[in-house]
């Protein structure tokens, strides 16, 4: 019973790894040495013994905010494999697990407009515009892996579908992790989309919807981003290259070390590149839109 | 059958007893809309009986109308629709008890309580009704009860506009229906449903009436682009009788297309894929249009049609998966769709009463006159919370559960189908869900969160228990659904065995199947519930002895922070509908600020109906181009008319002259031919 419960519990111990080997590989790009690997863990820990501040204007639904999306980040990554196996896994939780995102977002959402500052008004607003994008995406990428694959479940889709053989099969799985990254990048609100590392800027996204949030509250929606970003990677992970059938040593170690590679990949991403202009970044996630259209017009055959 | 018709009866004397003239309104209005009430928990009975599994006799009755037949029966279909009229009107009955005392006193509501009744009554009628004829004498009594109950506020220009413009639509609707009900009844030789269902001399008048049904229920339902009376009349009705109107009667549309097409006894594929394509289009263009109001009921009126839309989906995969023969498909997206129908009635029936309340508290309909409104009303900013988190279709709530079955019977179809249309259906509900929690953000957000805009708002009171428990009712229902989805797929096997074309051991199956799948989804929503409870609770114990303080909202050192810079309704959805700017077409008027100390600028934005005011206008202004070319010929002039006289007669002689000579050609003809054979 205990057993089953793994991969949800590596997940929720490591994945404030993820955003630390980012600061890392940017930090190694500009020069720099960087803040420890381990600084995220750091952070939370002085986070949630400190107390906290709210606005007068604030209702209950802002102190809810950050629990219900780290709860349905939680949720979600039940679903998620970690080195081959998920927790749970049931045809058709796929639907599940990208709704959940939703309610984690939609409580985001509310939480930002529940200040009534205009700085989390806006980071709302573009919030909600870049999901309506992300997430037929998102279904789009489902579509075509339920079909490579015959099965509705996100664990089977992600470990079987490498392992089809078909020499169209790798352009199509090229296609498929090419737009997932993009999904990656906009759901995770990293660089080009969004950039985690200020946010007090206008163009800023994601940060600016928690600008008011502190202590503990501030601690759940950090620990969330990164478990949302842990899952995101490890899906891109499973994709990328097929899991071995051995121990659960050779498969953790093979896991572990695709982790660390794309997440270099992210950060090789955000020291490269500069931010996108708020009004192109529609434009980059219709293109990983229509390249998962692709990919499903492909899959077809 | 008893207790439906002691109901039946009961809501027929709550309707009547506005007319005894004695009572003071006060009382009259308790006791009126108290019978009504009662009437409708006891009509739940019957319908609750059948979706049980437990069949109730049907009641025949006679009735001396050509091909008409006084015969009612609750079948699982039937019943379904019977449950939610039962608990839409009961809620909204209630809800309009302290609403309507605003009107009191400029207003009678006699007609109100009147006309309430009668539309309860006709659609209890319609939905049990087993013959043509009935049906459409319900539907009638339906149309113009919810006629009379839009046009309750006549005063108001726009209110009688509205109102006309539903009666057009809903008589252009009825016209199709006659046809409809003329073709199968001919095929079938009778009027009567039984003798309709499973018929195989139906499949001749197949195509023509699936058509008509589409556009005479499509009218009704709201399917794009026939919704045009949608988004005019349910902002003019009171909240109420939107709520009835949004939750109940545009279902009717539903409820019929479903039966229409559950008399057949098979049917092509090419139903379903309208019905999809119908349905994404909907959908997609529905919740687009909603996301560019700032009038919430109007915005919850686009919304309708977006539900409806996913309702389409889910009945058009149904019959894709009935004409191809793949039960999973079928059974999933019948009782998505249908199953949708019970969930998006009780929340959009929430969410309007919810619009009632804000309205009674503040006098306005402009989410942007709003702000903070959870501070004074948290009773009715949960229940819309509620609602809103529903019709997103988010877990834990009932939206959910629908949606869950359409998307694994677009998934389904998709594994085993590889056509492109097909595919369609699920990213289509992905865009549609993305777009709906954008909308509700909106809503929600800016009505009840944040600060208020306005001193109506600041001023606002919750309306009393009254139109708190309905509410609050429905807010439960929702939740109970969502959580507990395991007990409604049963229901939903025996609604969907209605069909004629379904097998039953094979959705039996499915429904086994799907059953054990709905458990996992139940432990999920109570699960998220549970993990929210820990971290409510972690919360609570690390912030225990820890300062907590009160201060303002965070302005980036600006201190003189007011409520008219949070982001309102338009700023919000700006983004997303500049995106679709063409498709929209908003009316922007905009005076900027200039200078270097700006005293005042100014921003008005208008999102019309796209096919209403720019679509319709423009086929208008074609026919009246033409016509005009004819006009020429009224001159005024006895002359001219004389002419014409003379003309036509002259025609008329060449016309005649000619058939005669073609007649005798004919006879002579024959004469000769007989004569050469002899």
């Amino acid at each position: 019973m205990l057993t089953t419960f793994i991969p949800l519990g590596v997940t929720l111990v490591a994945a404030p790894l993820v955003p630390g080997l980012i600061n890392k590989t940017k930090a190694a790009f500009a020069g720099r040495q960087g803040p420890p690997l381990f600084q995220l863990y750091f952070d939370l820990l002085k986070l949630l013994n400190k107390g906290a501040v709210y606005s007068r204007v604030t209702t209950w639904i802002f102190r809810a905010g950050p629990i219900v999306s780290l709860a349905s980040v939680i949720v979600a990554a039940l679903f998620v494999p970690v080195a081959g196996t998920a927790s749970l896994s049931f045809s058709g939780d796929i639907i599940a697990f990208a709704y959940l995102l939703g309610l984690g977002r939609f409580f985001t959402v509310l939480a930002a407009l529940d200040t009534g500052s205009s700085f989390e008004g806006m980071g709302a607003s573009r919030e909600v515009t870049f999901a309506m994008f992300a997430e037929p995406t998102l279904f789009i990428i489902f579509v075509i892996l339920a079909r490579v694959t015959g099965s509705l479940s996100l664990s089977s889709m992600l470990t079987q579908a490498p392992l089809v053989g078909t020499p169209s099969m790798a352009g199509l799985l090229a296609l498929v992790v090419f737009s997932l990254f993009i999904v990656c990048l906009a759901e995770n609100s990293r660089i080009p989309v969004d950039d985690p590392a200020t946010h007090l800027e206008l163009t800023m996204i994601h940060e600016v919807m928690v600008l008011d949030h502190g202590g503990p509250d501030l601690a759940f929606i950090l620990y969330g981003a990164s478990i949302k970003l842990f899952v995101m990677v490890a899906m891109l992970a499973h994709l990328v290259f097929p899991m071995p059938d051995g121990s659960p040593v050779q498969s953790g170690l093979v896991f572990g070390s695709l982790m660390a590679l794309i997440t270099i990949v992210i950060g090789i991403v955000e020291s490269a590149m500069a931010r996108l202009r708020m009004v192109r970044v529609p434009r980059l996630l219709m293109a990983a839109c229509m390249i998962a259209c692709f990919g499903m017009i492909i899959s077809l055959r | 059958m008893n207790l439906f018709i002691v109901a039946l009866i009961v809501i027929a004397l709550g309707g009547l007893s506005s007319l005894m003239p004695k009572l003071p309104q006060r009382r009259e209005s308790v006791i009126g809309n108290g019978l009504i009430v009662l009437g409708c928990i006891v009509g739940l009975v019957p319908a609750i009986q059948v979706l049980t599994g437990s069949p109730v006799p049907s009641l025949s009755l006679p009735w001396a109308v050509p091909g008409g037949e006084m015969k009612l029966a609750i079948d699982p279909l039937s019943a379904l629709f019977l449950l939610l009229l039962f608990i839409v009107s009961g809620s909204a009955v209630t809800f309009g008890i302290p609403y309507f005392q605003r009107y009191a006193k400029e207003h009678s509501l006699k007609s109100v309580q009147l006309f309430l009744s009668s539309l309860i009554l006709s659609m209890a009628l319609l939905f049990t009704a087993q013959n043509a004829m009935l049906f459409l004498a319900a539907w009638e009594i339906m149309a113009l009860s919810a006629f009379f109950l839009i046009i309750f506020e006549d005063h108001d220009e726009q209110v009688r506009k509205a109102g006309l413009l539903y009666l057009i639509m809903t008589h252009t609707g009825t016209l199709c229906l006659f046809v409809v009900f003329l073709l199968l009844g001919r095929a079938a030789d009778s009027f009567s449903f039984s003798q309709m269902a499973g018929n195989a001399a139906l499949l001749d008048v197949g195509a023509p009436v699936f058509l008509l049904a589409l556009i005479a229920f499509g009218i009704k339902a709201g399917f794009m682009p026939l919704h045009i009376w949608l988004q005019e009349a349910h902002p003019a009705a009171p909240s109420p009788v939107s709520a009835l109107m949004s939750g109940v009667v545009i279902k009717a549309g539903i409820y019929g297309l479903a039966r229409v097409i559950s008399f057949f006894p098979s049917f092509p594929a090419w139903w379903g894929v309208l019905l999809v394509m119908i349905g994404t289009i909907s959908g997609i263009l529905g919740v687009l249009w909603a996301l560019a109001q700032h009038d919430v009921k109007r915005l919850l009126a686009y919304h309708s049609i977006e539900n409806i839309g996913i309702i389409a989906l889910g009945l058009g995969f149904g019959c894709l998966g009935l004409s191809l023969h793949h039960p999973v498909v079928g059974m999933l997206g019948l009782a998505g769709g249908l199953w949708h129908v019970l969930n998006h009635g009780l929340f959009k029936s929430l969410l309007f009463l919810g619009a009632g309340s804000v309205f009674h508290a503040t006098g306005s309909r402009d989410m942007d006159h709003m702000g903070g409104l959870w501070k004074k009303m948290p009773g009715t900013g949960l229940c819309v919370l509620v609602g809103s988190v529903a019709i997103c279709g988010l877990p834990p709530l009932n939206g959910f559960v629908s949606e869950w079955l359409i998307y694994n019977a677009s998934f389904n179809l998709g594994l085993h189908y590889g056509s492109f249309y097909f595919l369609l259906g699920v990213p289509a509900l992905a865009l549609i869900g993305a777009l709906a929690a954008a909308c509700f953000t909106k809503a929600f957000g800016v009505q009840f969160l944040g600060s208020a805009r306005t001193e109506a708002a600041a001023q606002a009171r919750e309306g009393g228990p009254l139109m708190l428990i309905p509410m609050l009712l429905l807010a439960a229902l929702c939740f109970w659904i969502g959580l507990f989805p395991g007990y409604f797929l049963p229901v939903m096997g025996r609604v969907t065995s209605v069909f004629s074309s379904a097998t039953p051991e094979e959705f039996r199956d499915v429904t086994a199947n799907q059953a054990g799948l709905l458990s996992v989804v139940s432990w999920l929503s109570l699960g998220i519930i549970g993990v929210i409870g820990l971290l409510a609770l972690v919360r609570h114990l690390l912030l225990k002895n820890k300062p907590v303080d009160a201060s303002a909202t965070w302005g980036c050192g600006y201190t003189v922070v007011s409520s008219r810079m949070q982001y309102t309704s338009s700023s919000y959805a700006q983004f997303s509908t500049s995106l679709v700017r063409d498709l929209l077409a908003p009316e922007v008027h905009v005076e900027n600020a200039t200078g270097y100390f700006p005293s005042q600028g100014h921003f008005e934005s208008h999102t019309p109906d796209t096919v209403l005011d720019r679509f319709l206008p423009w086929i208008n202004a074609g026919i009246h181009g033409g016509l005009r070319r004819i006009q020429r010929l009224q001159q005024g002039r006895v002359q001219w008319y004389l002419a014409y006289v003379l003309i036509f007669l002259i025609g008329l002689l060449i016309w005649q002259f000619h058939g005669v000579s073609v007649a005798w050609n004919k006879l002579f003809l024959l004469e000769m031919t007989d004569s050469l054979r002899r």
